[in-house]
């Protein structure tokens, strides 16, 4: 299989500098040109703006700016609360990933046609995707009010089963699921989707084949369905996690990064750096670490992912 | 008595997914009756409906969003941001994606991993960058400032989405092509166009979801009483003091409504059409 | 057909395009040339009057301005942040003490608004807070005054047929409250940073005032000098006050307080005079009668000493810095025409707030019993400025943090107290 690519590559090498493949590359500048343009101004401009102003001490109106150097980046720890707060954001991320990744993959398989359908499938599909619509302030507000330790909808359900109702959003350990649940709430729908995409494309022969060898399904689905979802799984983890790592409006809203730094994202810390510290030579700061953070986290995610694929 | 007791499991797995369901529909049903109820009835009584409470409210609270929020008006803003975004993203996204997979040269796929790279930027930490840069670039306190901001944001993922599922279509498909005296134009335009139709339903469910929902940039971005937008005007309702949940909820029902039906018309796209490599990433 | 919709949704859209950009101009009967004044004042508090009564009346004053509101929600500060960097900022607009608003008036954004008519008939100390290098930069839309909102149904069953008159009654009463009906005692709107500073500020300044005096608690927080552990009674009475905060109080948001006490679930709240009338009715709501609901100074004072109050303007009105010479001509008029007793009765009745304007006459002003009494009760107490004058707002939002894992149980008051004079002597308001 190995050689086969190599010659491939070995092939497309010795083709590289025809004519008809220099006209190509040029017809394929001209294709990536807007695509590089916007990135360029919109992405890339503002990001190099954000890695200057981390330099510097500015409130956001004032029109100088005071350089400081490092020391942007050295005081950050002194934040109060920082660590929680770093921490607080790993175990979020790493929560709602694997949260939704797994219940997203266990709807989906109940979602796939494949299955034995009692109840019409394309209507269920829609429900579950739903949550998905709503912008994340209002997921948030929702969630608020289902969380209200009085008067919310849990603890009303919670009540009325006899049940002592959760102090969800002031018990430490407590409100960080609570977050988690919300997020993977708004999350599942999407996942779901592109699940579904994947197994749809997984062969039919192959169950068919592993039927006749006595295969349970059990052994179907560990041997088969998973190695054959793996890109599906990449392409979600990775999104998810992204997502995930970026996500401020919802904890912002649902628990106001109670109790204590708990669920304090650091992305929410960005936004209150600048918009209520007007500080922001040391929101920009926090950008350019967290940007640092994600990067690796989604490189390392990349790597395995990918070699798990090849195998 | 095997397929009995098989049926039995299946008819409970069905019942537990049909239980989940709808436990994951709770808040969606909350907010949906919250529309058609009072203040007071709304919190005092979060998940019961019943007739006297909709007696008194009916859709008073719908009418009073429509004059409040400037419905029309803000439905035309974010529906012109949210489709002219999509079509870029979508135009700009294949043309890149196509480029990436098929042309192998070490620029295109440096290109690629810087796009893949950008996923990871948190828009929050550049919004002020962006909103200074809008004002010298004369975009600012227009559509189109906001349309070019949506879509260079959702281009990377969408560039990714493309190129993953161009990079699993056959070889043959494009060489049979140049054979018959195609130029690269003409392939894509020919060949890969009509076989997009999932992926693109794909970017456009997802990125559309994200531009239509957007509070940030059209509230840093636009004026919003020149140019009122959905999300901006729902956020009216959450005062600081006192929360409109009645008028938010009629809000909301009516902001989601168009985004609803766009998925509705999308969703066989997603699941039907899709060929092998469509989440190859 | 499929086409068809398709087209259509494209010609509707690029019609936005275009519709947005071209405003129409009326011509007007007066000859001036018609102006469009953006305000971002309307809160959800006063948006009903706003679009029925106050804009309506203005436009029909004055014809050729049109007035736009600028919908607030939660955060007006991000909207007015990155409208700054952009000088896009509305030419009337809310102001509040600090922060970005300093800024503002730093850069001459804001303008100064002592030459104003609306500025006569503002009391001084108002006028003192919202002044920063000698500029005036806003007037304030009302007097902010923390109040006990007492739900007396509920007291009358815990055998208190009066309100309590200081702290050792009020902590009998909240335990007569629990052992003997059941029901919650005490909630304050945690989720806000000036409700939830209420009881904790109030404790201090009862604890320390007589001591201090008069503006020296003040001086002393702003400096990061204000010494609160080294005092063990604040620490003791915040032990005592946490195990009544109702469950959940530090989520609360002003509204969850409401929909509380109108449930009747608890009998007392700690809350802002700006919510009186919605607790009043939502008082009313849970007893029957709304003559069951008493709003008092909180009695947080040792027995036999004068009580102290926070007393503090609310957020303000500003003018900003306009170019054009017509917006600026209507942006005078709207402003001086806002401050008149009888167009500014729209906002203190929407609200039922204390009056601010000095020259408003007593039929102009419409309040809730409850709140007739209060106000006549203030004018006996020592006053102080509430939290958000005297702390950043980092430092503000820090310490609710701090005071939410204490009312919540998650920590003690020794090291909650210990853990808030660190925040504030940190990052001090004087630098």
């Amino acid at each position: 299989m190995k050689d086969v690519k190599a010659m491939a590559l070995n092939h497309e090498k010795v083709k590289k500098n025809t004519p008809f493949e220099r006209q190509r590359t040029i017809t394929g500048v001209c294709f990536l040109l807007p695509t590089i343009i916007l990135v360029a101004v919109f992405i890339i401009w503002p990001l190099f703006q954000v890695f200057n102003l981390s330099f510097f001490e500015w409130n956001g109106v004032s029109s100088t700016k005071r350089f400081v150097g490092l020391s942007n980046y050295t005081t950050l720890s002194d934040l109060p609360g920082f660590w929680e707060m770093s921490w607080g954001t790993i175990v979020y991320a790493v929560g709602v990933t694997v949260f939704t990744i797994a219940i997203s993959f266990l709807v989906a398989l109940f979602l796939d046609k494949q299955g034995k359908a009692r109840i019409n499938r394309s209507f269920m599909r829609v429900l579950w995707f739903f949550p998905c619509l709503l912008s994340m302030a209002v997921v948030g507000i929702l969630w608020r009010i289902m969380y209200n330790y009085n008067n919310g909808v849990i603890n009303t359900v919670l009540k009325s089963l006899g049940l002592s109702p959760v102090n969800w959003l002031e018990t430490y350990g407590v409100t960080r699921w609570a977050i988690i649940i919300a997020s993977v709430w708004t999350q599942v729908g999407m996942c779901v989707v592109i699940f579904l995409a994947g197994l749809q494309a997984v062969p039919i022969e192959l169950f068919e084949a592993a039927e006749i060898d006595g295969a349970n399904s059990r052994q179907k689905l560990l041997r088969i369905t998973i190695p054959m979802m793996a890109p599906s799984i990449t392409i979600n983890m990775l999104t998810t996690t992204i997502a995930a790592f970026k996500m401020y409006e919802l904890p912002m809203i649902v628990s106001n990064g109670l109790p204590g730094y708990n669920t304090l994202l650091l992305t929410k810390k960005i936004y209150d750096l600048g918009f209520t510290s007007h500080d922001f030579g040391r929101g920009s700061a926090l950008s350019v670490v967290l940007i640092l953070v994600i990067t690796i986290i989604s490189l390392i995610q990349l790597f395995f992912l990918r070699k798990r694929e090849e195998v | 008595m095997i397929s009995r007791k098989r049926m039995a499991r299946t008819i409970a797995g069905e019942l537990l997914f049909l239980l989940l369901t709808l436990f994951v529909l709770i808040p969606v049903y909350y907010f949906i009756i919250g529309a058609f109820k009072g203040r007071l009835d709304i919190v005092k009584f979060p998940l019961s409906i019943n007739l006297s409470m909709i007696k008194d409210v009916g859709f008073s609270n719908f009418s009073y969003v429509f004059k409040r929020m400037k419905m029309f008006q803000a439905l035309l803003n974010t529906g012109a941001i949210t489709i002219f975004s999509l079509v870029i993203v979508v135009i700009c996204g294949s043309l890149a994606g196509f480029v990436i997979s098929r042309v192998n040269r070490k620029f295109f796929s440096a290109v690629y991993t810087t796009l893949v790279a950008l996923m990871v930027v948190p828009f929050i930490g550049c919004l002020i960058p962006l909103v200074i840069q809008s004002t010298q670039l004369k975009t600012y306190n227009s559509l189109i400032g906001c349309i070019l901001i949506q879509s260079a944001w959702n281009l990377p993922f969408a560039v990714f989405l493309f190129t993953g599922f161009m990079r699993a279509l056959p070889k043959e498909l494009e060489e049979s092509a140049y054979i018959d005296g195609c130029t690269m134009i003409g392939t894509y335009f020919k060949i890969f166009l009509p076989l997009l139709a999932p992926v693109t339903a794909t970017c456009c469910i997802r990125g559309g979801v994200g531009i239509w929902n957007d509070y940030l940039v059209s509230n840093s971005l636009l004026n919003s009483v020149q140019t009122p937008t959905l999300m901006v005007g729902i956020n009216m309702f959450f005062g600081a003091r006192k929360t409109e949940y009645g008028y938010a909820f009629a809000g909301i029902i009516l902001a989601s409504l168009p985004i609803v039906i766009l998925f509705l018309f999308l969703q066989k796209y997603f699941i039907k059409g899709i060929v092998a490599g469509a989440v190859k990433g | 057909m499929k086409k068809m919709i398709a087209f259509l949704l494209v010609v509707l859209v690029s019609m936005s395009l275009f519709a947005n950009g071209s405003q129409e101009a009326a011509s007007s009967a007066s000859g001036k040339t018609p102006v469009t004044l953006q305000v971002s004042i309307v809160e959800t508090d006063w948006l009903d009057a706003w679009e029925d009564g106050m804009k309506p009346a203005f436009e029909a004053e004055y014809p050729w301005i049109t007035l736009e509101a600028v919908s607030l929600g939660e955060e007006k500060r991000d909207y007015h942040a990155t409208h700054a960097a952009s000088n896009d900022l509305p030419p009337v607009m809310q102001t509040d003490v600090g922060g970005l608003y300093y800024d503002l008036v730093d850069e001459g954004i804001l303008l100064d608004v002592s030459g104003y008519d609306a500025a006569a008939n503002i009391p001084q100390s108002y006028k003192d807070a919202y002044t920063y290098k000698g500029v005036l930069y806003g007037l304030t839309q009302g007097a902010a005054f923390d109040a006990l909102f007492l739900n007396m149904a509920i007291l009358k069953k815990a055998g208190w047929d009066k309100a309590p008159s200081n702290w050792d009654e009020f902590i009998q009463c909240c335990d007569d409250v629990v052992k003997k009906t059941g029901k919650a005692a005490l909630t304050v709107a945690g989720a806000k940073n000036t409700t939830m500073w209420m009881p904790f500020e109030t404790i201090i300044v009862n604890v320390l005032g007589d001591k201090l005096g008069a503006g020296v608690y003040e001086t002393q927080i702003r400096s990061g000098k204000l010494d609160i552990v080294s005092e063990p009674e604040i620490a003791k009475r915040l032990g005592q006050l946490a195990p009544y905060l109702m469950t959940g109080s530090s989520q609360n948001s002003e509204d969850d307080v409401t929909a509380i006490m109108a449930e009747g679930s608890c009998a007392m709240a700690i809350a802002g005079n700006w919510t009186a009338s919605n607790i009043c009715s939502a008082i009313g709501t849970a007893s029957g009668a709304e003559s069951n609901a008493l709003m008092i100074v909180p009695p947080f004072n040792n027995a036999g000493k004068k009580v102290w109050l926070s007393a503090t303007p609310e957020s303000a009105f500003g003018l900003s810095k306009v170019e054009d010479k017509n917006v600026a001509e209507a942006r005078d008029l709207f402003y001086n025409w806002l401050f008149k007793p009888e167009n500014f009765k729209w906002i203190q009745n929407a609200r039922g707030t204390l009056p601010v304007l000095t020259d408003m006459t007593a039929a102009q002003v419409k309040l809730p019993d409850a709140v007739k009494v209060f106000s006549t009760a203030t004018q006996s107490a020592n006053t102080f400025s509430m939290s958000f004058n005297n702390v950043t707002e980092t430092v503000n939002n820090d310490v609710q943090r701090a005071l939410g894992d204490l009312f919540s149980g998650n920590k003690g008051a020794q090291e909650t107290v210990a853990e808030i004079q660190k925040l504030y002597s940190a990052d001090p308001w004087n630098k």
